[in-house]
């Protein structure tokens, strides 16, 4: 083996050590990047944060009512736990559409397909829920005193309102809402279209567009801003409005739900 | 490293003593190395929740919504319920880990609250590992390099990442391991019987409780076995090999160590005895198996804690702010090497001298082999858990991992720490370095 030399040692030293030294400063670049990565979810959060501790948009909410979203999961905050420690407002609970349509993508897509007894399949479906069941051994095996129990209960929700509810993001800036109560048809899942309120969350200093709903541009009926990068517009269906075309059009009073489906209009 | 030789070995101070050394060069390197490892830790309060973090951070506001309120009772009962679920269904048994979690995210209900939690247990996790590799060697040389190693091996994943997900799980399940290591040390070492047997119960109760944090726990019983049997020998040498030394094996039947294995025992009889064999629903990740296949998943395993290994080519997108950082890191990398010089030099002066050191001419420390084995242990275990797991194979290879990797992380550190102590190349370079403070004294 060479004999290494006091010139080649001190070399190699410094070598190795400016080696380790960028090294040592890559692998925290690294994981700084990936750290940054997930944070995709970030804005989306945030706006349901923004949505459901707003004052006004759920007023008519009232306490063991029951929502029905297509973008409602458990495995994020979109669920009725968040929404009650957010708002205040304990649901019975925030269903997933597909729990209670199983077939609704399907049901979609086909004209003559209707979306019956909303209001009896939802109550119906309440005494299934197992999250967090839990009842200590050592007291009575009949005591109910959680919040699935007691709207377990017959008759319990018969005062309830049902209500379709959704929130997504519309674009990377904008997250959209909706809020309109089902009406009592168990034949078919229809929306009482003119109580419908929207409501659009955006980073952006201004909104960017108009939401529209089953193809009617929606109405500006407030504003809130919640923070400075937030801000929180309220918006309602008109009586008389236009389409995104631009084109005049009256709203109906009544909607199939399969038809509440969001769209954009341009800002005037 | 001209700065080295210029400013660190002032003539004055070569004949100096322990204190002298202590505190000039050796605190200069941990705290350099430290704020490395701190800096590296502080990237996970950049995430997000990630993972099942999502879903768990969830936790308060369920049970809020389902029991009215959030108090201690109703968080326990929580974990409690899902604790049962998975031992029932799945044959698994973690209670610590469900207690632990739901606790965190009950009231640590803020972003930033979790994350300053995660980033404080991993960098505890890693001070704690240089404490115990310092404990067993009696090397301050092996703990530096083991922390600075430590900013090397640990990279965050982008698929099941332990780092910046799976709520805390690995760090505190290693934070007890290295706890028990602590105790089941002491407890071989310590000269009273009934105190060495007081430390075995600690460091079987702490055992007992990493392993009821993650299963992962079971396979690092060999790390207790080796620290009890390092700590045996501590002792004997301190008796000067007077006293009665029992024979390696026989060591594990010692009632110091007894708990120790009662523990592990008693949890292997529990988890693979009783609750597998009457689970309910034992599916997916959870099922054994062995195949040819679980060897392309083993080996991949071993080796995903080496620097750089997770890196992408798009992590290094240049910007001002990554430029300030690399620049900040490549100063404190540098000053921390410069003060490590320092204290390797002057620790071979001492020597040369022939003063006395605790670091005495031991780089690697005492037991270096044995230190060696349970940097294989650690590196080796997660990969054997997953070869045995028939959902990982086809699956696991060099750019997918899952959260055993940490355990891996760690481990190769400490191999590749010992390593570089142990080359030839580091010995010659304190030598010159030596010859060179001689010739300035002339």
């Amino acid at each position: 083996m060479k004999k290494l030399t006091e010139k080649s040692i001190t070399r190699m030293n410094k070598n190795f050590a400016s080696v380790l030294c960028v090294l040592l400063a890559l692998n925290l670049v690294h994981n700084l990047k990936v750290s940054n990565e997930n944070r995709t979810r970030e804005f989306q959060y945030e706006a349901w944060q923004t949505l459901t501790k707003s004052v006004g948009f759920f007023d008519e909410v009232k306490t063991s009512d029951i929502f029905i979203s297509s973008n409602q999961n458990d495995a994020f905050e979109t669920n009725a736990g968040s929404f009650y420690a957010n708002s205040g407002k304990r649901l019975a609970y925030m269903f997933n559409t597909n729990v209670i349509w199983p077939d609704f993508s399907q049901c979609q897509l086909i004209a003559e397909c209707q979306l019956s007894s909303v209001r009896e399949k939802s109550i119906s479906t309440i005494p299934n829920l197992t999250r967090g069941t839990f009842v200590p051994k050592l007291l009575a095996s009949n005591r109910i005193d959680d919040w699935v129990g007691i709207n377990s209960k017959e008759n319990a929700l018969s005062k309830s309102t049902i209500w379709a509810f959704d929130m997504f993001l519309m674009t990377p800036t904008t997250y959209f809402s909706y809020l309109v109560p089902f009406l009592s048809n168990e034949k078919q899942a229809q929306v009482d279209f003119l109580n419908l309120k929207a409501a659009t969350v955006t980073n952006q200093f201004v909104n960017e567009f108009r939401p529209a709903i089953a193809g009617i541009c929606l109405v500006q009926f407030g504003e809130i801003r919640k923070q400075s990068d937030q801000i929180m517009t309220i918006w309602r269906v008109p009586d008389l409005g236009f389409d995104p075309s631009g084109t005049p059009i009256k709203s109906p009073e009544k909607l199939d739900f399969k038809q509440v489906q969001a769209g954009t209009c341009a800002n005037k | 490293m001209k700065s080295n030789k210029s400013k660190l070995i002032p003539s004055k101070q070569i004949d100096f003593g322990w204190f002298a050394l202590r505190s000039k060069y050796l605190p200069y390197a941990y705290i350099g190395f430290g704020i490395l490892w701190l800096l590296n830790c502080l990237t996970i309060m950049k995430s997000h929740w990630a993972g099942d973090d999502w879903p768990n951070s969830q936790t308060p506001y369920w049970i809020q919504w389902r029991y009215g309120s959030l108090s201690i009772w109703n968080v326990l009962t929580e974990a409690l319920f899902w604790n049962g679920q998975w031992m029932n269904g799945a044959g698994r048994f973690y209670p610590i880990h469900w207690i632990e979690s739901r606790f965190i995210f009950s009231y640590l209900q803020e972003h930033w609250e979790y994350k300053l939690y995660q980033t404080t247990s991993l960098a505890l996790a890693g001070f704690l590992f240089a404490y115990v590799v310092y404990l067993l060697s009696k090397s301050h040389t092996l703990s530096i390099v083991t922390i600075m190693m430590l900013s090397l091996t640990v990279q965050f994943r982008r698929d099941f990442d332990p780092h910046i997900a799976f709520a805390v799980m690995l760090p505190s399940l290693l934070v007890r391991v290295l706890l028990a290591i602590v105790f089941s040390y002491l407890a071989a070492k310590s000269p009273k019987t009934l105190s060495g047997v007081g430390y075995g119960f600690a460091a079987g109760i702490l055992y007992f409780m990493a392993m009821s944090t993650y299963e992962f726990g079971f396979l690092l019983f060999p790390t207790l076995f080796i620290a009890y049997l390092i700590g045996s020998k501590d002792k004997s040498h301190l008796r000067e090999q007077s006293a009665k030394v029992m024979p390696k094996m026989l060591v594990i039947i010692s009632p110091r160590f007894l708990p120790i294995l009662v523990s592990w025992v008693g949890y292997g009889i529990f988890v693979f005895g009783y609750l597998r064999p009457n689970a309910t629903s034992i599916s997916g990740s959870y099922v054994l198996g062995l195949s040819s296949k679980s060897i392309p998943v083993f080996i991949s395993q071993s080796f995903m804690g080496l620097p750089g290994l997770a890196f992408r080519s798009k992590d290094f997108e240049i910007s001002f702010s990554i430029l300030v950082i690399v620049l900040i890191v490549f100063w404190i990398s540098k000053k921390s090497f410069d003060s490590f010089n320092g204290f390797l030099v002057k620790q071979e002066i001492i020597n040369h001298k022939g003063g006395s050191l605790d670091d005495n001419n031991a780089r690697v420390g005492d037991h270096g082999i044995l230190l060696g084995f349970i940097a294989l242990n650690l590196i080796l275990a997660p990969g054997l858990m997953m070869s045995m797991q028939p959902s990982w194979w086809d699956r696991a290879d060099l750019t997918h991992s899952y959260l055993g990797v940490m355990i891996t992380e760690f481990g190769t550190a400490l191999l590749l720490s010992i390593l570089l102590l142990k080359s030839p190349f580091l010995k010659e370079y304190v030598l010159v370095n030596r010859i060179r403070s001689k010739k300035r004294k002339k």
